[in-house]
């Protein structure tokens, strides 16, 4: 188990929600939930966030558009970010990394899937901080 | 001979007129039945969406609500596999041990049937995002049933009003993806990790 706190950015309770399960059952508890981008940059301003789940299609503002506000914020520029999205394209990946998410996974997912990018994202910025 | 001939003419011209307003009647009659016709499906539309909508809802409701059993049971199941490590093994016999062995192992499935559940519910989100699709692909269709109506002057009135009757009534998902699917491959996933790995290489991270 880690008190590292996972905000999960989606507007779908469903996906939310089988996110925060799944997180809980691989050993992160500590998660806060957002329905939009524009809900999780208020969220992230008001709680000490340490790694961000985002889905890419959203109302109100999208998963792209808040990795790129959240990036352009110093603060929070090496903050770890995994999108978790339906979209599958290659063109859509390099999008995403483009916006500087680290870690990308398309639905549906496992929660052993989840671990994995989650440890190995941690694990990068662990050695690039180094 | 010359009276008898503009007689005639006279007489074809009555004729022609009468065809061609006899014509525009069916005419005018036909069109005030496509009117009718798109006012109809026009109106009928919103329904169609918030039934659409109905539908995501009730099936939002009811995969949170097995979420939250697959909770309870992931904790019920935490519990058990801590509390068999307090198990002192060494006291045990063959058959007591051999019995400990099974249970961990039904605990060890139990764990994987809630992960695969977990995982199979994420079709409702795919779900939403295709009647998210289709919405969208209706609200089309009814704006262009709306823009023809525009076309029907006395219709103008009607039209407006089943304009804000749709505005106010459809309320749906307003992102999603149209090609959402439930299907993936592992190659998929390993495809998009070799593109997420080739580009961290590229840029040094």
């Amino acid at each position: 188990m880690t008190s590292m706190k996972i905000l999960i950015v989606d507007d779908s309770i469903t996906i939310r929600r089988i996110i925060t399960n799944a997180l809980k059952t691989v050993g992160f508890p500590d998660t806060m939930e957002a329905s939009n981008g524009k809900d999780a940059l208020e969220k992230l301003t008001n709680a000490n966030v340490d790694f961000i789940i985002t889905d890419w299609n959203m109302p109100e503002m999208n998963g792209l558009d808040f990795i790129k506000q959240v990036r352009a914020n110093p603060i929070y520029s090496a903050l770890p970010i995994l999108m978790i999205t339906t979209r599958g394209t290659e063109h859509d990946v390099i999008e995403a990394l483009q916006a500087k998410v680290n870690s990308y996974i398309v639905k549906p997912f496992t929660p052993q899937e989840l671990k994995e990018k989650i440890e190995g994202i941690l694990k990068t910025v662990q050695i690039n901080t180094v | 001979m010359n009276t008898m001939k503009h007689d005639e003419s006279a007489e074809n011209v009555e004729g022609t007129t009468e065809s061609v307003i006899t014509a525009l009647q069916k005419v005018i009659t036909l069109l005030d039945r496509i009117k009718n016709a798109i006012e109809e499906s026009s109106s009928k539309i919103p329904n169609a969406s918030v039934q659409l909508n109905t539908v995501t809802q009730a099936t939002e409701l009811a995969t949170v609500e097995i979420l939250d059993v697959l909770d309870v049971m992931g904790t019920k199941i935490h519990i058990l596999e801590t509390g068999m490590k307090e198990f002192d093994q060494t006291s045990m016999t063959e058959k007591q041990l051999l019995l400990l062995t099974g249970i961990k192992q039904t605990l060890a499935d139990l764990k994987d049937n809630t992960s695969n559940i977990t995982v199979a519910l994420q079709v409702q989100d795919i779900t939403a995002q295709k009647i998210g699709a289709a919405n969208h692909l209706i609200e089309s269709v009814r704006k262009e049933l709306l823009n023809e109506l525009n076309f029907f002057e006395t219709a103008k009135q009607k039209t407006d009003d089943a304009r804000r009757q749709v505005e106010v009534e459809i309320d749906g998902p307003k992102a999603f993806d149209v090609n959402a699917s439930y299907m993936k491959t592992p190659e998929h996933q390993s495809k998009i990790d070799e593109v997420v790995t080739a580009w961290q290489e590229k840029e040094g991270l």
